[in-house]
């Protein structure tokens, strides 16, 4: 029965695992994709094409994100993620705020570096937090005692 | 109470100035949102913006409209948290509520005191 428990948990952790693993490939693909469009100024009609298509992208790639997050909570309703919250603003900030879609807008390659940033961020916060988890529940059945 | 959907008047809401294409932030917030305030602030009513049930925001959009709102003072800085409520249901679109709170906040910092 023990090894049942376990055996069960050890499943979720793993799955858990694998999802803030695809999680955080999806933030730094959504990060790449936001500092190209950052540093690509609208000059022609082919860059102002590829801009807007990017802009769809990049809000399609943001709310994929939110809903990812959403799933991760689901998965497991124990998970606590200090600063999660907080990183998750200012990726989207990063990466659709400023001059986002404003027509002839400069370069910006402060935004095109704070997007990286924050991702980064976000990828620690996440592996950080599946840490503490993980280990708060091999910690937890001694702290009982 | 006045409830005010995004979507109804912005099923995919663009970017920040009306220059920049329809359903702009500046448009919702010129056109939709600050007429409803004001008429809100006459019979002393909150206006509550759902943010639910669009097919995505980019953030200069919300900035656009709350930001904007502040910094162009159609509402006293005092009164912002009680004539205005930003909403979402849906857990989709819970950051963007966070972000409107962030960009109000900031917009009222950096308006001059006095």
């Amino acid at each position: 029965m023990v090894a049942f428990g376990v055996q069960r948990r050890r499943y979720i952790t793993d799955r858990l695992a694998a999802s803030i693993d695809g999680l955080c490939s999806e933030i730094n693909n959504a990060a790449d994709k936001a500092t190209s469009y950052w540093l690509t100024e609208g000059d022609t009609d082919t860059a102002r094409v590829l801009l807007r298509l990017a802009e769809y992208e990049l809000v399609g790639r943001q709310s994929r994100i939110q809903e990812l997050i959403g799933a991760l909570y689901i998965q497991d309703e124990r998970l606590v993620i200090a600063d999660l919250d907080d990183l998750i603003i200012s990726l989207i900030d990063a990466m659709t705020g400023g001059d986002f879609r404003v027509t002839g807008r400069p370069y910006d390659p402060f935004r095109a570096a704070e997007v990286q940033t924050v991702a980064a961020r976000l990828n620690g916060c996440l592996r950080a937090g599946l840490s503490r988890h993980v280990r708060g529940w091999v910690q937890r059945p001694f702290r009982w005692r | 109470m006045t409830t005010l959907r995004v979507k109804d008047y912005a099923a995919a809401p663009g970017g920040r100035y009306r220059k920049d294409g329809p359903y702009s932030g500046e448009e919702f917030r010129d056109d939709i949102l600050v007429p409803r305030l004001l008429d809100a602030v006459t019979r002393n009513e909150q206006v509550v913006v759902e943010l639910d049930g669009v097919s995505g925001y980019g953030s200069s959009f919300l900035e656009e409209v709350f930001g904007g709102l502040v910094r162009r003072g159609v509402i006293a800085q005092q009164d912002v948290a009680r004539l205005l409520q930003v909403l979402a249901k849906e857990h989709l679109f819970k950051p963007q509520q966070m972000l409107v709170e962030r960009y109000m906040r900031r917009a009222q910092e950096m308006m001059p005191q006095g």
